[in-house]
């Protein structure tokens, strides 16, 4: 956790990765998280933090099927690591103790 | 795969650039990835938005973690050559510190020179050349055809901009407008002068401005409404806001209600206007306007969309025919159109013809600027190829070893641009600090914020150019050598290395004595000028508006005047004497012939006028206050022109006016003396109220008090206009104004040359001097003096220097001369200007040669002689 640690928007492309599952090439992964968050990302943005990931040992890629969309490229279809889910589910606790440890004065403010 | 004609294709470019940056590996998914967006983004949005998209997203993919690695598998093989060439560059840079510094400080003065003139030259480009309209702009101007002779002038009938735009459908919009005029307004208590224009309501629609408040399309419908400027609005109301619906108070006569406030949108040649009426204000104010005979204004048309200009000239030219009653076999006027944005810097006429004008001063300094950068480059390959002497060892090893020819050239290529990129940005530095005296200088608003992105552009190509050029010769020469020749030092002093370096300093210091002798003729002329006796005394001439009442009580103004002390003569006329213009045909005379078509200039003016004026009478008397005749008074040239014998008392008409010739006086300049002095006709004003001006003649030893006597005297009379006046003299300079520019910035670039060829030839000395460092040493152990040897160090160089004098100077001389013929009355080309040139440019070569030399010779023999 300390030294690879998971940036915000990475998490956000991982977890849509793996609801994604076979389906989480590049374009993808792109729509639907547009789609959730309903703005327009850049194809650099998500090329980025999909590469950082892979090197940070999050994911593991490998080649697709190739269409006619694509101008006949392949896509290569990402897969979470269990080292990612780990370090997700890590994530996902640290949120709720401090959730948990939030003043409920705290949140109604906000 | 499937049918082109079906798939819309991404853009070409940034494939390219995809596909050359970014790490192979990744390639084929992100290019697919990228063309399924480009798909999806089709559904969505146009083509050609999609296309952006596309561009815009290939752009944001240029990210470190997916270009290619600068190392491991996809290391770019240039890139590291490059990293290497510029470690080198560096280290040899800072071995040599006192070159580098040399060779930076030169280049940067030249590339700060050029910077400056790159600015002034964007500035005077884009003046009147930013309107929204400018293609479908055009100025309407004249020629006329009288006694065989042809005459250019952009003054039109003053109702000529109604007529284009009733008679021809091509005419969108059409405005006329006249030279700034001074006007006097009140609001409340205030009470200022502006000076403005009077436009039809077409102006605002042609011209863009930028509205601070108030309706643009508003601007000026009636004649009773004001269009103002920001500052006008802000010394009145306070602010701009404010300004919109107030009234002003015109001429302590009528009331004009402000529509709107503007600001200028760019550098224009209507900056001076303050405030703009109606035109019929301006008809209403001068009754010559009503005549077609009369071209005075200027006149604005813009064509409709899909005009063609060249079509539509034709169609104008022989419009005057039938409105201007003077135009008959001997006699015409054409009209022809100027697109508006060339004006500003051609509007010279030349045989009726447009030729030129500011334009000149462009491409002149366009040239010095270009030959200021030459010089510093050419400081640069002297420099390196001097120095690179020292890198022989470094060269020979790598070609012994392999290295190509092309990466040594690559190698020093490098090197160059990047102390030229360097001393751009000290030129940038120095730049910013010096722009503000350069604006006072040049009469410029330059800010760098306003650049476009253009101009930085043509900066940053000038840096790397000047990289290249100055590094080519080193690169190609240094390249060239046989390894073997290098390492068996072979090439200690190749002749042909000596030659072209002593050619380089011959250029370089020619190119300084053209400067300087040039500066030097230039500043005789404008001494000439400024000097020069014009026939009339303009010292201690001052002028002062008449307005309101005082033409009216001109008389008690001029007899009470005259009582105050220090006040010698009072004369009221139209302009001054400085610059009298306009002409006409409208003279008769006994003994004239029935075709003379000779243009007299003519200007009204009341008694004493020769006197203030300070003409020399020939003959006849000058004018007197009271006489109710018509009376005239001629120069010098209309005596010749009209062929008199006797001209005192001979009848004269102007204008149907019948009158007498009371006097004659001796020509003097009454326009610029770029042009021959011209048949002047002064005639006697009895009227007050078509008069402009006060001139009194004042006695300069309390001059203070004396304008402070009047201005009470004139707000006692004339208490609704403000006292305002100025000297005749600074009204003078003000005609040469780009003249004292031209002097002030080609002397400040004349000595930069020199330094920047100084710099050069101290390099040049330090260089020797090291090499001979053992040389001096023996000498001075025999028993050589210091003076033989800065002899023998400053020597050579002091033969290339007489030698680049010897060519500098036909070639001032050729070019000074061709530009002295532009006027009319110019200064003999003074040879001892060049006798100066030498003996500066000769002065400063030797003290910088010396000045290393004699150190060099002073230094103690056992350093130099101990070490082997």
């Amino acid at each position: 956790m300390k030294k690879s640690r998971l940036g915000e928007f990475q998490e956000l492309i991982l977890m849509t990765i793996i609801v994604l599952q076979e389906e989480a090439y590049g374009m993808e992964i792109q729509r639907d998280l547009e789609a959730r968050l309903n703005e327009r990302l850049s194809v650099g943005a998500i090329q980025t933090a999909l590469k950082r990931m892979e090197e940070k040992g999050f994911l593991v890629s490998e080649w697709g099927e190739a269409t006619q969309k694509r101008g006949g490229k392949r896509k290569r279809i990402y897969q979470a690591t269990p080292y990612a889910h780990r370090v997700l589910r890590e994530m996902k606790d640290i949120r709720a103790q401090l959730w948990k440890a939030m003043p409920e004065l705290g949140i109604s403010k906000t | 795969m499937y049918p082109s004609d079906k798939h819309t294709i991404p853009p070409k470019w940034p494939l390219k650039l995809l596909r050359n940056f970014l790490k192979t590996s990744y390639l084929e998914e992100i290019e697919g990835d990228m063309e399924e967006r480009f798909q999806d983004n089709l559904e969505t949005f146009s083509v050609k938005k999609a296309r952006r998209l596309y561009a815009w997203d290939t752009l944001k993919l240029l990210r470190s973690t997916l270009m290619k690695k600068m190392g491991g598998d996809y290391q770019l093989n240039h890139y590291r050559m490059l990293r290497h060439n510029l470690k080198i560059s560096w280290r040899s840079m800072m071995k040599n510190k006192v070159f580098s510094g040399l060779n930076i400080l030169g280049l940067a003065s030249g590339l700060l020179c050029s910077l400056l003139i790159f600015l002034w030259i964007f500035d005077e480009l884009a003046t009147d050349n930013y309107h929204e309209n400018s293609g479908r702009l055009f100025s309407i101007y004249e020629r006329s055809f009288s006694n065989g002779k042809v005459n250019g002038y952009y003054h039109t009938p003053a109702h000529l901009y109604r007529e284009l735009k009733l008679k021809f459908p091509e005419v969108e919009k059409a405005s006329p407008s006249v030279s700034p005029i001074t006007r006097t307004f009140a609001h409340g208590s205030k009470t200022l002068k502006r000076t403005g224009n009077y436009v039809s309501p077409d102006y605002f629609g042609m011209f863009s401005y930028e509205f601070v408040s108030g309706n643009v399309a508003y601007a000026i419908t009636g004649p009773k409404d004001i269009a103002i400027s920001k500052e006008m609005a802000e010394s009145f109301f306070g602010s701009a806001q404010n300004a919109v619906g107030k009234s002003l108070t015109y001429e302590n006569e009528s009331q004009f209600n402000v529509s709107a406030v503007y600001e200028e949108a760019g550098p224009s040649t209507m900056s001076e206007n303050h405030f703009f009426l109606h035109w019929d204000v301006f008809c209403a104010e001068n009754k010559w306007t009503q005549s077609w005979n009369n071209n005075s204004p200027n006149t604005f048309i813009q064509l409709a969309d899909q005009v063609d200009a060249a079509v539509f000239e034709p169609k104008i030219k022989d419009f005057l025919i039938g409105y201007n009653s003077n135009i008959n076999e001997d006699f015409n006027i054409e009209l022809y159109m100027q697109p508006y944005g060339e004006r500003y810097l051609n509007s010279n006429f030349e045989n009726g013809y447009i030729s030129g004008g500011r334009i000149v001063n462009v491409r002149i300094f366009g040239l010095i600027a270009f030959f200021i950068l030459l010089i510093a480059c050419i400081n640069f390959m002297n420099l390196a190829s001097a120095s690179s002497l020292k890198r022989m060892k470094e060269i020979g090893v790598k070609k012994v070893l392999g290295v190509k020819r092309v990466n040594l050239v690559s190698q020093f290529l490098s090197e160059a641009v990047l102390l030229s990129l360097i001393s751009t940005i000290v030129a940038l530095a120095l730049l910013v600090v010096l722009l503000p005296s350069f604006n006072k200088l040049a009469g410029k608003t330059i800010h760098l914020i306003d650049l476009s992105v253009y101009s930085w552009g043509v900066i940053l190509a000038t840096s790397l150019l000047t990289g290249l050029l100055a590094g080519s010769y080193p690169a190609f020469m240094l390249s060239s050598f046989r390894s073997i020749d290098i390492i068996r030092k072979k090439l200690q002093s190749g002749f042909g290395l000596q030659w072209v370096r002593k050619g380089l300093v011959v250029f370089q210091f020619s190119l300084s004595v053209i400067l300087v002798c040039g500066m030097l003729i230039v500043s005789r002329q404008i001494d000439y000028i400024q000097n020069k006796n014009l026939g009339f005394d303009r010292t201690n001439l001052l002028a002062i508006r008449l307005e309101g009442d005082q033409g009216v009580e001109y008389d008690v103004f001029k007899n009470r005047a005259l009582k105050l002390p220090g006040v010698e003569s009072l004369s009221a006329t139209w302009g001054s004497p400085v610059q009298i213009g306009g002409g006409t045909f409208s003279i008769e005379w006994s003994g004239k012939e029935e075709n003379d078509l000779t243009s007299f200039v003519t200007i009204p003016a009341s008694g004493d006028v020769v006197k203030t004026w300070g003409c020399e009478l020939i003959a006849g008397s000058d004018f007197t206050d009271g006489s109710k005749n018509y009376e005239y008074i001629l120069n010098d040239t209309a005596v010749k022109a009209m062929g008199l014998e006797d001209p005192i008392g001979q009848p004269l008409s102007q204008w149907g006016m019948d009158g007498k010739i009371v006097g004659v006086i001796r020509d003097f300049h009454f326009e610029t003396i770029r042009t021959s002095i011209e048949p002047l006709v002064i005639r006697h004003a009895t009227n007050y109220a078509s008069l402009s001006d006060v001139l009194v003649k004042i006695n300069p030893i309390n001059a203070r008090e004396i304008v402070a006597a009047l201005e009470s005297l004139h707000t006692e009379l004339n208490p609704a206009f403000p006292f305002e006046y100025y000297f005749t003299d600074s009204q003078y300079d003000r005609l040469y104004e780009s003249e004292i520019m031209f002097f002030n910035l080609s002397q400040s670039f004349a000595f930069l040359a020199i330094f920047i060829s100084c710099l050069g030839l101290f390099g040049l000395v330090l260089f020797i001097a090291q090499q001979k460092v053992k040389e001096i040493g023996i000498r001075r152990v025999l028993g050589a003096s210091i003076v033989s040897i800065t002899t023998l160090l400053a020597k050579d160089f002091m033969k290339l220097i007489l030698f680049s004098i010897l060519i500098g100077i036909p070639i001032i001389w050729y070019l000074m001369d061709k530009w002295l013929d532009g006027y009319e009355y110019r200064i003999n080309m003074p040879w001892w200007a060049f006798g100066i040139a030498a003996l500066i440019t000769i002065g400063i070569a030797l003290l910088t040669l010396s000045f290393h030399s004699i150190k060099a010779a002073s230094a103690n023999p056992v350093n130099s002689l101990k070490s082997e």
